[in-house]
């Protein structure tokens, strides 16, 4: 085998590759990366056995000078492209290791058969779901911050996909919040199943394509037990959970009578100078809402307080509830519009917060002290 | 000089089993385990204590004692029922009330809600109700304190009712038996023999020095229970500090598989025990007693609350595996939660409860 390459297309092809990787040295193997040369097709290919990632450099960015394929630690090659300073560069294969020539230099990466390379699942062309391709990345930053990754929660690393004629939805709890997001996509009609639970690490690796390859479409399929991921760069499936996520349809509440209008900057920017002074470990700070102002307070035992006003549209009676202040910050990092509603009924009662018609998030309270009766 | 009413149900789960059942009276009857097999006797009527059958016996022993004995499973939904309606009869008198199980409880009346200044009379009215809502009867003990009153709902089993007045205390305690004081046990009413004292008469002729020297702290409380004195206040927030459920297998169980199986239901009945009262864990214990006897415990505390019964369940597989079950047969097995959030907590982030069966979305519920 040997290819010449644009060296930056190559680099973020590795780089794509890299988070499937795995370091762990369970099976070495893993560490690798198959590099396959065969038909006009230049195929990097990554797995932890969960994930697997397939890129396929564009046509215009490579050139066959013989075929072949290549078996080499994915982490060594990856460095030695970053660093290299040349706009294109040279992989050829020698007995199994990998030579890579720069201008002022040569590389040798010592490889393997690359038979011994797990298999990595195709891209089944029959039935999937298309969706552009930052609406996919929209439904996975709006949910994948819900989830958690403690280890009581064991359920909850994951978010639930469901998939309508015309629209995908993502659901994500760490069990004290819940993040909904909808986008449209088409062809959901074809595909036999209605709900999967995905987990978390998958759908961050498809953040990283998305971020790295910007897609106008992505596709979406289902096979077995396996989501598959499609972009005209990069193939990817990853494993489904098997967690039954909770049933979250209840948890969203319904008829909260009290109704706020909140500027997301102007919110944040209040949270942020508020939040300095909340108890690291317990985070705390209380909402105040009256009919035209919004007033927030925090205090920091042994380090002071804070407390500010802000102007708020307010529909309803005047009352206090305090929230861990991280639960609004995560979700208004991401907003897209300038405003969000949030929908009220105590300091005991979980908040509805709506941004635009695609996204909705319930957020649990601090219980409030027990006072003495 | 308070007042406080002691209320112990009579027999309370077989007579439950009766009242349901007539065709159970008049004979010997246990609620509890098969008779062939070693689980134990949770309740047993009159006519089955006349031959030596108590709570807690194991059923082959009470089997052995009374061959012809009734045998019937308990029905707890069933028994929770009825006490919930006795509790209801509490609370409609005074809101100081101290549960103890489902069958017995303390109330302090010294002020209540019908503004009646006798203890005697509510006393009477709480029996009297209990029967007329149940159709079962209760024993009464009213004293100025709880210990007194304990022993006094006892002194007339069963439909009893036992007055101590104040000036009485000391003269209904002096011949009673030591062992009978709350918190006096095995060994402890053995070292007590030991030292020649048999009755509370010979308790108080002990020195409060001499107490404090051979008990510690427990001697002041000994030295003031001699007195007649128990200074413990009804205490109507009375939280248990676990809920458990454990089983005594039919036969030993060599099969992790089988197990598992169990702990599964258990699991989901103990997370359901929980929720039903709107309380939250966040420490499982799992429990395993070998063939031999040999009984450990393995206990892992989450970051935070459970949610589900699926997330208990998943830590006692994790649990399982520090144990030798599948290697050595066991004998039984439970499962229980604790670490509840105590009330103090300043810090409490509210947690949607994803239960498993009936979903229920909590809420802030108040301390019951």
């Amino acid at each position: 085998m040997k290819v010449k390459c644009n060296r930056q297309s190559l680099l973020q092809a590795l780089q794509t590759i890299i988070g499937v990787v795995t370091q762990k040295d369970i099976y070495p193997i893993l560490g690798n990366v198959r590099v396959s040369a065969f038909d006009g097709n230049l195929l990097f290919k990554a797995t932890d056995l969960k994930i697997s990632l397939t890129y396929s450099l564009p046509v215009s960015q490579f050139e066959i000078l013989e075929e072949g394929e290549l078996l080499i630690a994915a982490q060594k090659f990856f460095n030695v492209i970053k660093e290299a300073p040349d706009e294109e560069v040279e992989v050829e294969k020698n007995n199994y290791d990998a030579r890579i020539i720069c201008k002022d230099g040569k590389f040798v990466i010592l490889g393997e058969e690359p038979d011994k390379f797990p298999n990595v699942p195709e891209f089944q062309e029959s039935n999937f779901i298309e969706i552009e391709g930052k609406d996919f990345q929209k439904l996975i930053r709006k949910t994948l911050f819900s989830t958690t990754t403690e280890r009581t929660r064991y359920d909850l690393d994951n978010i639930l996909l469901i998939i309508s004629e015309d629209s995908l939805r993502f659901v994500a709890t760490d069990g004290k919040r819940l993040a909904i997001c909808d986008r449209p996509c088409t062809g959901g009609e074809g595909i036999d199943v209605r709900e999967v639970t995905v987990p978390c690490k998958g759908l961050q690796q498809i953040d990283r394509v998305l971020s790295t390859t910007s897609p106008d479409k992505v596709r979406l399929g289902f096979m077995e037990n396996q989501l598959l991921f499609h972009t005209p760069e990069v193939v990817m499936s990853t494993r489904l959970s098997e967690a039954k996520f909770p049933p979250y349809q209840k948890v969203i509440p319904q008829g909260l009578p009290y109704k706020a209008f909140l500027n997301v900057k102007d919110f944040t920017s209040a949270l942020r100078r508020v939040c300095w002074f909340t108890d690291e470990k317990n985070k705390s700070i209380e909402l105040s809402f009256t009919p035209e102002k919004l007033k927030l307070f925090a205090m920091d035992e042994g380090a002071g307080e804070a407390s500010l006003e802000m102007p708020v549209v307010y529909e309803g009676e005047a009352f206090d509830i305090k929230f861990n202040p991280d639960f609004f910050l995560d979700m208004l990092k991401i907003a897209d519009s300038s405003d969000v509603t949030i929908l009220l009924k105590d300091f005991a009662s979980a908040a509805l917060i709506k941004e635009g018609d695609d996204f909705q998030y319930v957020v649990l309270p601090i219980k409030p002290q027990v006072r003495d009766h | 000089m308070k007042k406080i009413i002691h209320i112990d149900m009579d027999m309370f789960y077989a007579a439950v089993e009766m009242r349901d059942d007539p065709g159970l009276r008049g004979k010997p009857l246990v609620v509890g385990g098969k008779p062939d097999s070693r689980g134990v006797v949770c309740a047993a009527n009159y006519e089955a204590r006349k031959y030596g059958i108590h709570s807690a016996m194991s059923c082959a022993v009470a089997y052995r004692k009374c061959p012809f004995c009734l045998f019937i499973p308990p029905h707890f939904d069933k028994y929770r029922k009825v006490s919930q309606e006795i509790r209801e009869i509490f609370y409609s008198f005074t809101d100081l009330v101290e549960p103890l199980s489902l069958d017995e409880a303390y109330l302090d009346v010294t002020e209540n809600k019908v503004g009646e200044g006798s203890a005697t009379l509510i006393a009477r009215a709480i029996k009297r109700m209990i029967y007329e809502k149940t159709g079962l009867t209760a024993s009464a003990g009213v004293a100025p304190n709880k210990f007194i009153a304990k022993i006094a709902s006892d002194y007339k089993k069963p439909d009893g009712l036992w007055v101590v007045a104040p000036s009485q205390v000391l003269s209904f305690i002096r011949g009673l038996a030591v062992v009978r004081v709350p918190g006096i046990g095995k060994v402890m009413n053995e070292k007590l023999q030991g030292m020649g004292i048999a009755k509370i008469s010979d308790l108080s002729e002990k020195s409060l020095s001499f107490l404090l020297q051979e008990f510690g702290k427990t001697g002041s409380y000994l030295y003031n229970i001699a007195q007649g004195i128990d200074e413990r206040e009804v205490k109507p927030h009375r939280e248990r500090q676990s809920y458990g459920r454990e089983t005594t297998f039919e036969r030993d169980i060599e099969s992790k598989e089988e197990v598992l199986h169990f702990l599964e239901k258990c699991s989901r009945r103990v997370f359901q025990e929980l929720t039903d009262i709107h309380r939250q864990a966040k420490t499982v214990t799992l429990k395993i007693k070998y063939y031999d006897f040999q009984t450990m415990t393995r206990r892992v505390t989450a970051k935070s609350f459970f949610s589900s019964a699926e997330e208990i369940f998943h830590h006692i597989q994790e649990l399982l595996e520090k144990t030798e079950v599948g290697e050595k047969p066991i004998r039984l097995a439970g499962v229980s939660l604790s670490g509840f959030p105590s009330g103090k907590e300043k810090y409490e982030q509210l947690e949607f409860c994803f239960d498993d069966e009936n979903f229920e979305f909590y809420s802030y519920c108040k301390e019951e």
